[in-house]
């Protein structure tokens, strides 16, 4: 595994427990109304660092110090995910903007606060895209080889 | 239909160069050795300076190691 792979798995992960996280959010604020833990927020963000720490490790350590960190394939490959990415923006952007017309109508107000978390809601699936591109192309052409 | 393939002579040629490793390869060409798994199973296709450089590395012309078909249909007149 390379390090553009590794660093395509971590984001796919990240970005799908911060969706996960987010929805769950959601659903706290809008469906149980449950009063914001603090603790439950520190305990949460101890967590998160105690899993990014080993994985920065884990994607800056370089597996042969005498490879290239990316050739003309991998460059290929993320020109094609960037194009992947490009164009679900431009699908899922216009979805996410009227979903909020349907499903409060077209006499409903919407906080202003909402307007970023769609923005960042829609910056999160494209970099979900933009990963799983990378990770499915590369397994596409992988190889076992005879080293 | 048209059918363009290109096929290569990599893994024949490496072992006609004393046994070369992929990872031998990879280090005179400048790439990954996944680069060169995929190129030997005709799942990429290299750029011309990659093809040069891989040809170089065996000492031998660029058509020695990769073959370029084209296959046209017959035409129904």
């Amino acid at each position: 595994m390379n390090r553009t792979q590794k660093t395509m798995l971590c984001v796919l992960v990240m970005m799908t427990a911060t969706i996960v996280m987010f929805v769950c959010e959601l659903f706290r604020l809008f469906v149980t109304k449950k009063p914001y833990e603090s603790s439950s927020g520190w305990i949460l963000s101890l967590i998160i660092v105690a899993i990014i720490i080993p994985l920065l490790i884990w994607v800056l350590k370089r597996q042969n110090p005498k490879e290239p960190e990316a050739d003309e394939r991998d460059k290929q490959i993320t020109n094609r995910a960037a194009m992947a990415a490009f164009i679900s923006a431009w699908i899922i952007l216009p979805i996410v903007s009227v979903i909020p017309q349907f499903v409060f109508g077209n006499n409903c107000c919407i906080p202003a606060w909402s307007f970023p978390l769609i923005g960042m809601g829609v910056l999160a699936i494209v970099s979900i895209v933009y990963s799983a591109t990378v990770l499915v192309q590369y397994i596409s052409w992988r190889g076992d080889g005879d080293k | 239909m048209e059918t363009n393939e290109l096929k290569n002579n990599i893994r024949k040629l490496r072992f006609e160069k004393g046994e070369m490793t992929q990872q031998q390869l990879a280090d005179i060409a400048g790439v990954t050795r996944q680069t060169i798994i995929a190129m030997e199973q005709g799942k990429y296709a290299p750029s011309l300076p990659l093809a040069f450089k891989v040809a170089r590395a065996f000492g031998v012309g660029i058509e020695q190691v990769f073959e370029y078909t084209e296959s046209v249909p017959p035409q129904i007149a």
